[in-house]
């Protein structure tokens, strides 16, 4: 996992958003982030279905984030069936965005599947301090 | 020479949707953590949601409901290339952390989550 850490100063965060959606619906994300992050360095998806058979890399959903209350639009990504386990650097996408504490992130995200989903959406983050 | 050695932290589930506290001290031998990995008894499943909470010394290194589906790997990952890479200190530092059963699939009873510590820099 080498090529995972970018050499930003400060403190990594795991911020995590919760997303449940019903089959071929589109859920609206309204994410408050945590006051002390100021920079987001990649983004990652653990998507969990209950029911129906997938095949690896089948497209279960698209996501779309906008960061800094709207001020950018920096996702707009598919989200993944993965059977297997993944080095971390291989599931995350790499940004490069600067974040307002206490922002919202805001956007959607829409299954294409026929089952319930839910979605963990994994924002690698940067924080001054604890 | 940069020592290296690994120790495990072995993390019982005794039932299913179990939490169990995790509460160690990493070597005092040892200057710096620099990677953790996790193996379990079974084959993750797509559907398996445990977690695990860590902190070392306080310092949040996962927060609540981390999947460690996003921290094991499969056996086509080399071994070197299994670790989640962290610059922490050792030397007796304290690890704290909560492993919480989900939807494992397995049907077995006790079993044992290992957690491996990358330690380096030995002290002389």
């Amino acid at each position: 996992m080498e090529d995972a850490k970018v050499p930003v100063p400060g403190f990594e965060k795991w911020v995590i958003i919760p997303i449940e959606a019903d089959p071929r619906t589109t859920v609206k994300i309204d994410f408050r982030v945590p006051g002390n992050v100021r920079h987001c360095t990649g983004v990652a998806f653990s998507v969990y279905v209950a029911n129906g058979a997938f095949n690896p890399g089948d497209y279960m959903g698209e996501i779309s984030l906008s960061f800094n209350n709207r001020k950018s639009h920096a996702l707009n990504y598919v989200t993944e069936f993965k059977t297997a386990g993944f080095r971390m650097d291989f599931m995350v996408t790499k940004l490069e965005e600067p974040m307002e504490g206490g922002s919202r992130i805001f956007g959607y995200y829409r299954s294409l599947i026929d089952s319930p989903q839910k979605l963990n959406v994994y924002l690698q983050c940067i924080i001054d301090s604890y | 020479m940069n020592a290296i050695k690994y120790q495990i932290i072995k993390v019982t589930v005794p039932a299913q949707d179990a939490v169990v506290n995790i509460n160690v001290n990493s070597d005092k031998l040892y200057k710096k953590i620099t990677g953790i990995t996790i193996t379990t008894p079974f084959a993750f499943t797509p559907i398996n949601i445990s977690s695990l909470s860590l902190q070392v010394n306080d310092k949040e290194i996962f927060p609540d409901d981390f999947e460690i589906k996003l921290l094991t790997c499969d056996q086509s990952v080399p071994v070197n290339e299994r670790f989640y890479l962290l610059d922490e200190p050792a030397d007796g530092s304290t690890v704290k952390g909560k492993f919480r059963d989900s939807n494992t699939g397995n049907n077995t009873f006790p079993y044992t989550v290992n957690l491996y510590l990358k330690l380096e820099e030995k002290q002389l």
